[in-house]
């Protein structure tokens, strides 16, 4: 059984390489833009820009697609209904549907936001590896020790409940076949019956996992984990000139898009 | 009549791209009854996938498999009653204990059979005896026992289903000598009392060589040898080719045999090896 965690495709293009942190804070900011931006050629820049992240990420738009697609068709649906909710002239009316101007500026507006911001957050997901990410993440949150917060701690407990994952599911299916082989009847109907399948499945699968906590524990206490406050890493996490080409490139797209905000405002709100 | 028979088996899932990936390559056996089948090979061979297949938890995407002259996938309703033939127990299947006495647990497989009471009773306690559990123990929770007590507690759980074929996924990995010893002779027990087929995947070359009477040799999907263990364990080269080894045994016996230039004939068994170096001494006396 091979199982995927979160959506990482392990690849070497220049995003997979960019340093975890500086993709959570350009991230972080270009959903900052996305929001931020009304006006039509503003929004085109944008959407230009992930066009560009899309092709670096060397990941094929097939891929993209496939992933996005059914979260992509209800924000298509919601956009549609934004057409009837606006108000002033209407340039379109059959009964009591109107169409306004606003309605159709609201429309595109909010699509075209909602696409950029599914696009770029997946395009994010596809080339961090959860390792990476939690990495970054751990080192983000590093000014919250000054108000008592353990944050290795929580990190290594994300890292452990992702590798957890996948090693769960294996061992439920190894379970959940050995009592079928018992003859434990997976085709029986009603609730109580099924009630009953779930025992023989979640107790063993509860006390493996018991087990196995228990030895990671002691494995991780006999490599002295806890001894000494500062953790170091097998990988260092560097920034180096493409992060920075790629905040300044961030910098710059931020100041593009309240520029065309000022000259090319659409009425919105 | 053979027991069992796999006519052209393979087994394979779609590994993206349009890949299938083999698990099971067309493979052709039949096994006669009132035999323990040794099957061996690397990890990653197909042997826990062969096992799953002939067990009915998988269905194999080509060919088929016959138990006592039927297709295992004729009835797709009935396959439940093919589990029941054919016992199988996972590596590592203490893991599979969740009842609160050893008795119930060795019970669910008897109680999903339908079977009355009283017949469930004599069930657990015949398969009690044959994994060897004492008495006392049964009525103790399965997660107080020691590592072969679980052990022989999950092994007995499959016998009290009363196979006809029993498939045992490396009963003995990760037990200490004695409980080695110990599973392994209740396998053999029983399976002289019973007189049924016993398929018995191991990576411990010794323990086939004294227990089987044929043994498979896998690779990559592949049924490469399917003979006596005194033939598989002559192709010392072969079997090296697949990452596996002769018994310790047949090793030395090998070199004893050179030095000596005694017989060439290949021994697997201690005993065997025992006689034989007696043999030799007395020669070298007279």
């Amino acid at each position: 059984m091979d199982i995927v965690l979160g959506q990482y495709l392990p690849g070497n293009s220049v995003l997979h390489r960019l340093d975890p942190r500086i993709k959570f804070i350009s991230l972080f900011a270009l959903m900052i833009v996305v929001f931020s931006a009304w006006s039509y050629l503003a929004l085109l820049i944008i959407t230009f820009f992930t066009a560009v992240l899309v092709l670096m990420s060397r990941i094929r738009v097939k891929i993209y697609m496939k992933n996005t697609g059914i979260i992509l068709g209800m924000t298509m649906i919601s956009a549609l209904l934004n057409l009837f909710y606006g108000s002033g002239k209407p340039v379109f009316s059959w009964g009591f549907i109107s169409i306004t101007e606003m309605g159709i500026q609201n429309s595109i507006v909010v699509m075209t936001r909602i696409f950029n911001m599914l696009i770029l957050s997946t395009c994010f997901m596809f080339t961090t590896s959860p390792n990476d990410m939690t990495y970054g993440l751990q080192s983000l949150l590093k000014p919250l020790k000054r108000w008592g917060v353990n944050v290795d701690d929580l990190i290594i407990m994300i890292t452990i409940a992702l590798r957890f994952i996948p090693i769960s599911l294996t061992e439920a299916n190894k379970i959940f076949n050995s009592q079928k082989s018992r003859g434990a009847d997976i085709n029986k109907r009603g609730i109580v019956n099924k009630i009953a399948l779930f025992i023989p499945i979640v107790l063993p699968l509860f006390a493996s996992v018991f087990r196995r906590a228990y030895e990671l524990s002691m494995a991780m206490e006999c490599r002295c984990y806890g001894f000494k406050e500062e953790r170091t890493h097998l990988k260092r996490l560097e920034t180096t000139a493409k992060d920075i080409f790629a905040l300044a490139s961030i910098l710059l797209l931020m100041i593009g898009v309240i520029f065309c905000n000022k000259i090319n405002p659409t009425h919105l709100f | 009549m053979p027991v069992i028979e796999a006519e052209n088996v393979s087994y394979s899932y779609n590994g993206g791209a349009g890949f299938d990936i083999f698990r099971v390559k067309k493979m052709n056996f039949s096994i006669e009854k009132n035999q323990i089948i040794g099957v061996i090979g690397h990890t990653g061979s197909g042997k826990s996938t062969l096992a799953q297949l002939l067990n009915g938890l998988i269905k194999p995407t080509e060919g088929k498999i016959l138990l006592n002259g039927k297709n295992l996938w004729e009835d797709f309703s009935n396959i439940r009653e093919v589990h029941f033939k054919v016992g199988l127990t996972f590596q590592y299947p203490e893991h599979q204990l969740f009842k609160d006495t050893v008795y119930d647990d060795i019970a669910f497989g008897p109680i999903n059979q339908g079977l009355s009471k009283q017949e469930v009773n004599t069930r657990v306690l015949n398969a009690a005896e044959f994994a060897g559990i004492s008495k006392d123990i049964l009525q103790r929770s399965p997660f107080d026992l020691s590592g072969g007590e679980k052990r022989r507690t999950a092994i007995a759980g499959i016998i009290a289903i009363d196979p006809e074929v029993l498939i045992l996924d490396e009963p003995t990995s990760g037990l200490d000598p004695i409980g080695r010893r110990e599973i392994l002779e209740s396998i053999y027990n029983y399976h002289n009392k019973k007189k049924n087929v016993i398929i018995f995947i191991s990576h411990i070359m010794e323990d086939i060589a004294e227990m089987c009477d044929k043994v498979m040799v896998l690779d990559k999907g592949n049924l490469e040898m399917f003979d006596t263990p005194m033939k598989v364990f002559s192709n010392s080269s072969i079997l090296s080719n697949l990452g596996l080894e002769v018994p310790q045994i047949t090793r030395i016996m090998k070199i004893v045999h050179q030095r000596t230039h005694t017989s060439d004939e290949t021994i697997i068994k201690i005993d065997d090896a025992i006689r034989n170096i007696i043999k030799i001494l007395d020669m070298k006396r007279m």
